[in-house]
């Protein structure tokens, strides 16, 4: 009876429809924590699933009782369902025009409604929508999934993504830019040693009107703008979450991996990438801004390679050059620079977002490597540094706050265990660091795996018990990715049902029911 | 001491023991009834303590069953010199003691003193043995409504003999949720952790058996038990692993049916008398459905649709994103030139091959196939094929070659190897290559076991009960479990064995050195890990082989499933293990044929993506297509191509990209004239195996196809004309068939 009482609970907790206050991030940037979440049409439970009606948050909810209020502030008052969103394959579309595998789309998009799941994500790829000229979109293959989903009755999170994607299955720049940066190489990023990024264009030149005529920025505006058009008519039925890509593999960083390789398999130190030549005349514009003209020349001389050990030379060693004056000069005017790229694309995204009822949000990465190490010198290259040791996710996540913009953690299923000691991993820490940063500024947190190549299914323990939680930091929504042959493997698929199912609604019902009998003989060997 | 078996020397194996290949012996244990009645098997093994042995390795197996019995998953092993260690799992000697009714073992060594350091005392041990066997029981429960009392008399049966305790609960509304029903409780029963009742049934004096019957309030919507024989063995719903659940209410179609372990029965006693309370009880069920109880109960049922249906869709989407690899395997490079093709590299030969089934089902009857089938050498080149298939060479338990037993004799009931060597000569001498029909799966033993189970063999590969995999009951291998699907009428060879492979490597050898083969047909494919057959490929470098991977197509209600990707799968998975190195015949795309012409289901020819739907729209160049073979059609006809519909599935697969098999009765019938012209285009316009083609309509009674930018072809009764620039002229004309050639 205890399970029957706890669906009902469940049920009562969970509001069918809660909207986000004003409706819009751009106007009234929420300054503190707003869980009221959007739930429209698209998530409306019209079809039934075998998830039912209950939702996990009962979990959270019966923690607040018990919890009582002694430290409000870390118990969500408000309990709202954390949205369960599975990724769509990242090549759903290639061409524009056509959907790739759209009979699988179709049919995992009706398995995943019917466990109970509450939509899907969708990555838009710039160059996949604008391949060929800057005058032309093609919407149509994108419309098409989407449509997809709004015929399912799924809610729509829409990635758009202005850099290339890892794996090389979609391109990475539409070809007109990558003309561009033919015609001028420095637009790309650019490490030490000269070797660029084909895939992403450096921050520096984000109001320089180096892309026919314009300014990236300017481009990405058009992009997003032509998108709003595209799918206005979704936008109060089936979107209910647009994720803006604010740099490689979708997250705001440098892309510090070596150029060329997969980003999601690199857990080096990686590189500062500041050679082209826009970064370096902005960072030697500083360095005689603040009397020291000799800074300005080049990046740190004594950094360590992509792998090499963060003790491996001088700069990122324990009291190394990172900690000394020039140090914190360098990496504060790095990080800066990765912060006003961010402030710029999030502030054009939330005017041009600001009047439809969705939620932003952007990525972050999640590099639990080297943590351990003092200088933290993975997430320093990356771009996430604060002086004197203080967190450097934290001026980001202030930024974050300010656009009304929700924080996407991809690591949500690390575990330490799984980690390389010797990287000095610490996803637990890092998890903590970045919650902490986002609680002080107020910005929402949402979740996602890593990928499913390095999530093995023993990690939904960890997914369940990031999603499912009592604390005021807890992810609104969390994206399970993604579909494809693996996902829908014999391997996989089964622990993923399960992990739905009690993710979604505690247990299975028929689970509640034999509990109470298997248990008055759990004793029991195997029976013949 | 290693780990290594040895045959133990001749002077200390016990009577009656059988060598097994060169490591080990079996002995048969004798049996004894011990003071107790039961019986003991027991073997005595003597030897000289100066024999020099460091141990005794064993195991047991149950003659009969086949079962084996080890130790801790390995062997048990009796040291018999060197130091003891603490915690030596088997230390010594020991006697081993199973469980149940089986057999009880005592290994008894010579107390006798060894050389002084090395001596082992004598010592005893005994370790337990599980055996499982299968009992079939039944349990009934039969309720009785009783009006007056409104109580419900149950009633529970069993034929389980000795002591059986019900474990059960009762449940309210339509949930599962175990309770326990007031008091009184029936004699015999307690209170098990204040979740459910233990009651013992009465013991039938005759000994048939138990029960136990008591009255419960006719509030219960239902109860629910499950068995209890003694504090290790518990009974459940074998169908459900739960509990088993039998509903008090008279609404039969919310309880579901279920058949308690095995044989049981469960059903609803209506007895006259009961009548009227059997009215009023649906009476109040029609009035009182009182919706939450039925609805849950649907929603359960529901639930289940549901969850078929995710599981359904998963599995579809499964096969379709797994796709787009197989589109990255065939490079879509489309090759125009002829002369830029490469012979041969991996089983294809030129690209432009015509394959001819050298056989049917009855060819061996004459005794002299070879030579008969010499004398058609000739022709069958110049009707343009370049390939034929001859029938399995050797040594054969039965006459059509399939049951092969003594690899290196081939002299068979087609002819002799002197007849085989001419044979292929002949058709060397006429351009045509020669396949052989390389049985690699199963193989016939010439002499039994001791147990009398025929799995050692004979001639020059004798291997023994090692080669043979373990997963077929009925012939006792004990090579490791099968990579693939077993053939159960001959023991399956067990291809993970490395001396296996190197017999099976240089037999194939041989034959293509000896006989001459240029290629191999490869039979049930489906037997074995097709990662052996790369390496049997890459130690014989044929021409051109191709694997028979056949299995059943997808059917949902009946009917045949039009997308057979999964089905295509599989084939191309087995291809995709050799590397590419053998084709396999398109099963899907004669399977697909059958149904687009039997009932004029056209559309079928094409999958979502507009290619052809067999493997021969994922991977022509591996694809070997063909309508009919000895097993399908001929006087076995398991599968027979629809009747009269051959030339239109010939104009199909004689166009179409992938190499065409042609069967011997079709080339050799009236089909021959249509069959040749068919041939003789495919040649002219170059079409090979991985001709580029473009379909032009699926209908519902038309098929059209364009194949390398040269040739046109439909079939079915549809009208078709070709349109366009191109001036196309017929080539070929038949009954539901067309084909066009452009014109130079």
């Amino acid at each position: 009876m205890d399970a029957l009482q706890t669906q009902h609970a469940a049920a009562a907790a969970s509001p069918a429809a809660r909207r986000l206050r004003g409706g819009g991030a751009g106007h009234a940037a929420p300054r503190r924590v707003e869980f009221g979440r959007p739930r429209r049409g698209g998530s409306a439970r019209d079809v039934l699933s075998v998830a039912g009606p209950g939702r996990f948050s009962v979990q959270a909810a019966g923690a607040v009782v018990q919890g009582g209020t002694k430290n409000s502030r870390d118990v969500v008052e408000d309990v709202g369902a954390v949205r369960l969103f599975v990724g769509l394959p990242i090549n759903s579309v290639t061409d524009g025009a056509t959907v790739n595998s759209a009979r699988g789309i179709e049919a995992g998009m009706r398995a995943v409604k019917l466990l109970g799941v509450d939509g899907v994500e969708l990555q838009v790829f710039w160059s996949v929508v604008q391949p060929e000229s800057p005058d032309k979109f093609s919407w149509t293959g994108y419309r098409a999934v989407a449509d997809m989903a709004r015929d399912e009755g799924l809610s729509l999170r829409v990635s758009l993504r202005i850099h290339g994607s890892p794996g090389g299955s979609v391109p990475k720049l539409p070809s007109w830019v990558g003309a561009a940066a033919a015609k001028d190489r420095d637009i790309l990023f650019t490490d030490g040693a000269g070797g660029r990024h084909e895939d992403c264009l450096s921050f520096a030149v984000d109001e320089l009107p180096v892309l026919a005529g314009m300014s990236p920025l300017q481009r990405y505006e058009a992009f997003f703008r032509s998108f709003v058009d595209a799918f206005d008519d979704l936008f109060e039925s089936t979107i209910t979450d647009v994720t803006v890509g604010l740099g490689p593999n979708g997250e705001l960083r440098y892309p510090s991996y070596p150029p060329g390789s997969d980003v999601t398999q690199f857990i080096g130190v990686g590189e500062f990438q500041c050679y082209d030549k826009y970064m370096l005349a902005q960072l030697r514009q500083h360095a005689e801004a603040l009397g020291n003209p000799m800074w300005g020349l080049a990046g740190p001389h004594n950094a360590p390679g992509y792998d090499e050990s963060p003790d491996s030379s001088e700069f990122f060693r324990d009291h190394g050059s990172w900690d000394s004056p020039y140090g914190d000069f360098f990496l504060s005017w790095y990080a800066g620079k990765l912060l006003s790229h961010g402030d710029r694309v999030l502030g054009m995204a939330s005017r041009v977002f600001g009047s439809k009822p969705v939620e932003l949000s952007a990525k972050v990465p999640f590099m639990h490597w080297w943590h351990g190490a003092q200088s933290r010198p993975a997430e320093a290259v990356a771009g996430f540094y604060k002086s004197n040791k203080k967190n450097g996710y934290s001026p980001v996540a202030k930024v974050f706050a300010q656009h009304g913009c929700t924080m996407v953690v991809p690591g949500m299923d690390v575990c330490m265990n799984k980690q390389q000691r010797n990287t000095g991993s610490s996803p637990d820490k890092l998890l903590v660091q970045i919650k902490n940063a986002c609680r002080r500024h107020g910005a929402r947190i949402a979740g996602e795996n890593a990928s499913l190549v390095m999530t093995h299914t023993s990690s939904f323990p960890r997914i369940k018990s990031n999603i499912v939680t009592a604390e005021l930091m807890r992810p609104t929504f969390f994206t399970y990715r993604r579909m494809g042959a693996e996902f829908f493997s014999p391997e996989h698929w089964p622990p993923f049902m399960e992990f739905v199912r009690s993710v979604v609604c505690g247990e299975w019902d028929e689970d509640d029911e034999t509990a109470a009998a298997v248990s008055t003989y759990d004793e029991l060997p195997q029976p013949v | 001491g290693s780990s290594e078996w040895d045959q133990p020397p001749s002077e200390i194996r016990p009577p009656g023991s059988v060598p097994i290949k060169d490591s080990a012996i079996e002995t048969p244990l004798e049996t004894s009834p011990n003071s107790e009645g039961h019986i003991l098997h027991e073997v005595q093994i003597k030897f000289d303590k100066d024999t020099p042995v460091a141990a005794i390795n064993f195991v047991l197996k149950e003659e009969g069953t086949g079962a084996w019995f080890q130790h801790k998953g390995g062997d048990f092993r009796i040291p018999l010199s060197g130091s003891l260690k603490d915690g030596d799992p088997l230390g010594a000697k020991q006697g081993v003691k199973p469980e149940g009714s089986n057999a009880q073992l005592k290994e008894a060594v010579p107390g006798e003193k060894g050389p002084s350091t090395k001596c082992i005392s004598e010592f005893y041990e005994e370790y337990p043995i599980l055996k499982s066997e299968y009992f079939e029981h039944f349990v009934s429960v039969a309720v009785t409504e009783n009006s007056e009392t409104d109580k419900s008399l149950v009633e529970f049966y069993t034929d389980i003999t000795g002591d059986v305790i019900i474990h059960w609960g009762v449940c309210k509304g339509n949930t599962m949720t175990w309770e326990i029903p007031p008091e009184p409780h029936p004699p015999n029963t307690k209170i098990f952790r204040q979740k459910a009742l233990q009651t013992l049934l009465e013991q039938k004096t005759d000994g048939t058996g138990s029960a136990v019957s008591f009255l419960l309030d006719a509030d219960y919507s239902g109860l629910v038990f499950v068995l209890k024989l003694n504090e290790h063995t518990w009974l459940r719903n074998l169908e459900n692993g739960f509990d088993f659940y039998i509903p008090l209410t008279r609404v039969e179609q919310f309880g579901s049916t279920q058949e308690p372990h095995r044989a049981g029965e469960h059903k609803l006693d209506d007895k006259s008398a009961q009548t009227d309370g059997l009215i009023s009880d649906i009476r109040n069920l029609v009035v009182g459905l009182s919706s939450r109880r039925g609805q849950r109960a649907k929603n359960k049922v529901l639930q289940e649709d549901i969850l078929q249906e995710i599981e359904r869709l998963a599995a579809e989407a499964y096969s379709i994103f797994r796709s787009p690899t197989i589109d990255a395997i065939e490079d879509p490079v489309y090759i125009d030139d002829p002369e830029s093709v490469k012979p041969a590299c991996s089983g294809t030969g030129s690209g432009f091959e015509i394959v001819c089934q050298g056989f049917n089902w009855e060819s061996h009857k004459s005794g002299k196939w070879y030579v008969e089938l010499g004398t058609k050498a000739k022709e069958l080149s110049s009707l343009g094929f370049t390939i034929v298939w001859s029938p399995p060479p050797t040594d054969s338990v039965s006459p059509e070659g399939y049951m092969p037993r003594d690899l290196y004799n081939l002299n068979s009931r087609y002819g002799t190897m002197a007849e085989l060597k001419q044979l292929v000569d002949i058709f060397h001498e006429n351009g045509v290559k020669v396949l052989g029909d390389a049985v690699l799966n199963h193989r016939c033993a010439q002499f039994q076991n001791q147990n009398g189970i025929w799995n050692i063999f004979g001639g020059r590969m004798n291997w023994d009960d090692r080669a043979v995999v373990a997963d077929d009951p009925h012939f006792q291998g004990r090579g490791n479990k099968s990579s693939g699907d077993n053939f159960h009428a001959a023991p399956n060879i067990d291809h993970s064995q490395d001396f296996v492979r190197t017999d099976i490597k240089e037999w194939l050898r041989w034959m293509r050195k000896e006989v001459g083969y240029d290629g191999w047909r490869l039979d049930f494919a489906r037997g074995f890990w097709g990662g052996y057959v790369k390496d049997y490929m890459e130690a014989t470098e044929p021409y051109f082989a191709v694997g028979e991977y056949w299995d059943s197509l997808s059917y949902t209600y009946g009917e045949m499933d039009y997308n057979q990707d999964a089905h295509r799968q599989r084939i191309v998975d087995w291809i995709n293990a050799t590397n590419g190195t053998a084709g396999a015949f398109d099963v899907t795309t004669k399977g697909i044929l059958h149904m687009a012409l039997e009932r004029s289901e056209y559309w079928r020819l094409s999958d979502e993506k507009g290619k052809p739907p067999g493997v021969l729209g994922w991977w022509p160049s591996r694809a070997v297509t063909f309508i009919e073979n000895h097993d399908t059609g001929s006087t076995q006809g398991h599968w027979r191509f629809p009747y009269g519909m051959e030339m239109q599935g010939y104009a199909y697969i004689l166009t179409h990209p992938g190499t065409p098999a042609v069967f011997y009765d079709h080339i050799f019938s009236h089909l021959q004239q249509d069959i040749a012209k068919l041939m003789s285009i495919r040649c002219r316009l170059k079409i090979q195996c991985r001709s580029k083609i473009k379909i032009l309509k699926a209908e519902q009674n038309l098929y059209a196809a364009e194949i390398n930018e040269n040739l046109l072809m439909k079939i079915g009764a549809g009208h078709f004309e070709p349109t366009g620039p191109v001036n196309w002229i017929v080539a070929a004309e038949g009954h539901d068939y067309k084909i066009w050639e452009a014109a130079s």
